[in-house]
């Protein structure tokens, strides 16, 4: 899945939806987020996770997405490419993150 | 004073112009007309509620009475009213217990937006309160009567009522209704069991209403402090263990067990956090209630400690930062 920056014909970056309308609950187990736009309560895996937290230091393309995570977790990109733009597509459509086209 | 205090005939021409009457925290002006089995069953089950002949200012102004016409003679039926407007379809003559109840935590569960409404059975002993969230047909109304018999304050059945503001849990001692096998259980739990008459063919099976005990009912404005939140299940041939809940999931299927959650929105998710992060989870898998009880009593002596969430939301600002 890519989405391109109409103007400039690249890949856009990802960014989240609205950081200040996301709320946290995390006992040490899985983590919830809820997001205050939808009213949707979401629990999150730990890739979930991680690209949410990378998407809220700054926004991301895929492909840096993909990167950064191989990085962490000690895979390569081709590995993660799949799941991760499988991931990006289902966060997406439940409104946690959005294409930052700026 | 208590609808106890007034005459069967009292109460019918209280009935008759609306009678005043408090359950938890919500005040009702209840008008019957020609349903004068509803006005003997009202004057045993509704005995310990506080009625009132001062005008008050009123939550619910509900009617309940039969439909014009040639209903009152093929297959008589009876309305229930909510400020004049249908609130449902008319149920048989004889099913207007049943009905009025229904009809009242429809109310409720419409209105009530000042709570986080959870749809759950609550009991307490010493400020310190069980919350039992489950869907019909898990055993929770059942194990809420045999607790309330058994040196647990009853707070609610159907309604746990959680304020947002203070994370307290506010009592609703409505009629528990008891649907099939288990009227028969609880008539053979307990002597003390107040039982009303048997609805047969409802719209849920066979129901009869059990009458919570009087100091539930008295000390209806005293809340309570969640402590456990336990989700039952009863399964034949369970074991009558209690198994630990993972907190996160314990949200999620409170979240997805409430009536408003998300009606209330961020309030809502902050309540139910708040709930689970103070609250020791886990899940019931009953058969016995004799089992149950005893269980349920250790699990309060030991009071084990409570893991409090860390904030991730500091954690997400501090990285976004």
């Amino acid at each position: 899945m890519t989405i391109y920056c109409q103007k400039k014909n690249k890949p856009a970056n990802w960014r989240l939806a609205d950081l200040d309308q996301l709320l946290w609950a995390d006992w040490g187990e899985d983590t919830i987020v809820f997001n205050g736009l939808s009213a949707d309560t979401h629990l999150l895996n730990a890739m979930s996770l991680d690209v949410l937290l990378l998407l809220a230091k700054q926004p991301l393309s895929l492909d840096q997405l993909i990167t950064s995570l191989a990085n962490q977790w000690q895979q390569t990109s081709e590995q993660l490419a799949k799941p991760v733009s499988n991931l990006i597509h289902n966060l997406d459509c439940l409104g946690l993150i959005e294409p930052d086209f700026t | 004073m208590k609808i106890a205090d007034l005459t069967v005939m009292e109460l019918q021409e209280r009935l008759r112009t609306g009678l005043m009457y408090q359950i938890g925290p919500f005040k009702f002006q209840l008008t019957v007309k020609n349903c004068k089995t509803l006005v003997s069953q009202l004057h045993w089950l509704f005995a310990h509620y506080p009625t009132f002949s001062q005008p008050q200012l009123i939550d619910f102004s509900i009617q309940v009475k039969r439909p014009q016409l040639w209903r009152r003679w093929w297959r008589p039926q009876v309305e229930f009213r909510t400020d004049g407007e249908p609130g449902m379809a008319p149920f048989p003559l004889d099913h207007a217990l049943p009905m009025l109840e229904w009809g009242s935590n429809w109310c409720i569960a419409t209105h009530a937006h000042r709570y986080l409404m959870l749809h759950a059975a609550v009991v307490e002993r010493n400020g310190q309160a069980i919350l039992f969230p489950a869907w019909p047909g898990s055993g929770k109304s059942t194990l809420c009567a045999a607790l309330s018999l058994s040196g647990w304050r009853m707070l609610s059945d159907e309604f746990g009522l959680l304020e947002p503001e203070t994370g307290l849990l506010q009592p609703l001692p409505k009629l528990i209704p008891l649907k099939n096998t288990s009227i028969e259980v609880m008539k053979r739990f307990s002597p003390e069991a107040v039982i009303g008459p048997l609805f047969e063919k409802t719209r849920k099976g066979m129901v009869a209403h059990f009458r919570p005990p009087a100091a539930s009912i008295e000390r209806a404005e005293e809340k309570a402090h969640p402590r456990w939140v336990i989700f039952p299940r009863y399964k034949p041939g369970a074991n009558n263990e209690l198994i630990l809940v993972e907190k996160s999931q314990a949200l999620l299927r409170l979240a997805n067990n409430a009536f408003n959650y998300k009606l209330l929105g961020v309030s809502g998710f902050q309540a139910a956090r708040q709930l689970v992060d103070q609250c020791s989870c886990y899940e019931l898998n009953f058969d016995n209630l004799r089992a149950v009880i005893p269980l349920l009593l250790s699990l309060y002596e030991q009071q084990p400690a409570s893991q409090s969430a860390k904030s991730i939301s500091r954690v997400v600002n501090e990285t976004a930062g």
